[in-house]
């Protein structure tokens, strides 16, 4: 980044320089401390289940929002976000609704849920602040406040949890690309441009889309339990896309 | 209107690297050495 980035930025750096403390803490949030957990949970969990804590992000937005924002959740966002969170648990439990509990929690698990909350507050920061600076610039910014935060903890980690090999460095380069520059940069346009519950709706997808990366790569095959759990998922984005009526106004008007 | 549904190509694109940031996260955790409990298998194979 710092090849095409680096030079704007210092250009426009009056305009960045004020922020820089929002900036470290919107990088601490979404590249150190998402991506941290998101990897020890990795651990201890499977891949759907990574997914469907992260889904949980739309809910705990709509939550901060209405607190941190004073935005009024639509119809469409609750009922949507409900309606897709009942798809994932369908999904999940593999159409046996006990099985969630009947497998237990694991530390993984814990761990997403937190991640899930901490990518929540980043959704919505960034829409508190709306920082004045430019889609490449805020990511490059938010990446080197990550930078200085993980490459004293990349140095501090024992040499045979940070071997550098051809098993390795696609991994790298996918989690420091795609997943740590590419990623966000898409995320923050689509949170300035759509709002963050709006855009955390779409988080619902991931489950599905994890799962079928799963069948493919792992060769898990496709049953029904994936179809309904992935069609309500699905529904549930489409009926918050449709639906975009504030549930206070509608209040309001039951009242009168 | 193109615009407005331009917009939500954004989020989608992120949830699709999203997914595959996942699955990487998983490769990785068998990859660096810290293989999950033998527990998590059975519970993904038993679903």
């Amino acid at each position: 980044m710092s090849l095409f980035v680096a030079r704007p930025a210092w250009r426009n750096r009056a305009a960045i320089w004020p922020h820089l403390g929002q900036f470290a803490i919107l990088g601490f949030l979404a590249m150190c401390l998402f991506q941290s957990l998101s990897y020890l949970a990795a651990e201890t969990t499977t891949a759907t289940n990574m997914a469907v804590f992260t889904a949980l992000t739309p809910l705990l937005t709509v939550g901060l929002s209405a607190v941190m924002l004073g935005e009024d959740p639509t119809a469409g966002m609750v009922g949507g976000a409900l309606l897709s969170l009942a798809g994932l648990i369908y999904l999940v439990s593999g159409g046996d609704l006990t099985a969630l509990l009947r497998d237990g929690v694991h530390p993984g698990d814990a761990l997403m849920l937190v991640a899930a909350f901490v990518y929540a507050l980043y959704g919505v920061l960034l829409k508190r602040w709306s920082l004045p600076v430019a889609g490449w610039q805020s990511t490059y910014m938010q990446a080197l406040c990550a930078l200085a935060v993980m490459f004293p903890a990349f140095l501090a980690t024992p040499a045979p949890l940070r071997q550098l090999n051809a098993e390795t460095l696609p991994l790298i380069a996918y989690a420091g690309g795609l997943a740590s520059v590419v990623l966000p940069f898409l995320w923050i346009r689509g949170v300035q441009q759509l709002g963050p519950s709006r855009c955390a709706i779409f988080m619902n997808l991931l489950p599905v889309l994890t799962a079928a990366a799963a069948i493919v790569m792992l060769g898990e095959p496709v049953r029904p339990f994936h179809v309904i759990g992935g069609g309500l998922a699905l529904a549930g984005v489409i009926c918050a896309q449709i639906f975009r009526r504030p549930l206070a106004r509608r209040r309001a008007l039951a009242s009168e | 209107m193109i615009k407005q549904k331009a917009a939500f190509l954004y989020p989608f694109a992120a949830i699709v690297l999203w997914a595959g940031n996942v699955i990487a996260s998983r490769l990785s955790a068998h990859t660096i050495g810290r293989r999950p409990s033998p527990s998590i298998g059975c519970c993904w194979r038993s679903r």
